[in-house]
């Protein structure tokens, strides 16, 4: 778990109007939107604009992401 | 996020009823994303532009219209992407030929018929038909923002960072009538 909790360091767990309220101040690529349940779970709905990265897959997929930049995840 | 997904009250991104969704897993290049994009805001114009006229609610005719003109100047946007990153101009019957979808059968947002939305719609309230506006809205949002995040081209980029702010302002109107349904019903 080191890695995941590098990338999730700076976020603490913001209830629903806060996220909303982030995402409505900022534009898209300021920020990381994930959804990281399984891809079936994120074909039947997810939020808007929401990158697709499981859990199973958030160590090796996260190198791709800028660490600047602040991570939403559900 | 506190609660995940299932805490969320506002709009999520997900098919719609009966939707078939296998024609969008065969898209895969940046040229066949931009022409589905194409082929599914037609499909959207012509279901806002036959609900429009076949409702009998005023403000629904109204946006419906609104709208039905707004996804006509996306497929000009969408058209000259796709010739940007093609270099050439596209075929006079595009989209045909270049995706894998039957273009007979209309698709529209969110992955269903035309033909069957605007069958589905025909029994509905105007407050149940602007809750399947919503959620092809925030389809389309959903799909430019992707568009936008997962395309190099800088103008393609741009291009869909203009369409998926456009789509987001139609989902805010949408969202406000659909609003003032709910009150009219509460009073």
């Amino acid at each position: 778990m080191g890695i995941l909790m590098e990338i999730f360091k700076p976020v603490s767990s913001w209830g629903v109007e806060d996220v909303r309220r982030f995402l409505e101040s900022r534009a898209p690529e300021e920020y990381y939107l994930i959804d990281v349940r399984q891809p079936g779970e994120y074909e039947k709905g997810h939020l808007p604009g929401a990158r697709l990265i499981p859990m199973n897959q958030l160590a090796e997929k996260s190198a791709e992401l800028d660490r600047n930049k602040p991570v939403i995840a559900y | 996020m506190k609660g995940g997904i299932r805490a969320w009250e506002g709009a999520v991104a997900e098919g719609l009823p009966e939707a078939d969704l296998a024609p969008f897993v065969a898209v895969s290049t940046p040229a066949e994303h931009v022409a589905m994009a194409w082929q599914l805001e037609e499909g959207t114009r012509v279901f806002y532009a036959r609900l429009g006229r076949e409702t009998g609610d005023a403000q629904v005719a109204a946006l419906f219209s609104e709208l039905a003109a707004a996804e006509e100047k996306h497929k000009d946007t969408l058209l000259a992407v796709y010739e940007g990153l093609t270099g050439r101009p596209a075929p006079a019957d595009f989209p045909k030929g270049i995706l894998a979808v039957d273009a007979v059968r209309r698709y529209m947002e969110g992955g269903t018929e035309v033909a069957k939305a605007i069958a589905w719609a025909r029994d509905r309230t105007p407050k149940e038909i602007l809750e399947l506006g919503i959620a092809i809205e925030t389809n389309a949002y959903d799909r430019y923002l992707i568009l936008r995040r997962e395309l190099s081209d800088e103008n393609s980029r741009r291009a869909f960072e203009i369409l998926s702010g456009e789509e987001k302002r139609h989902l805010e109107k949408m969202s406000s009538l659909f609003d003032r349904f709910v009150q009219d019903e509460q009073n």
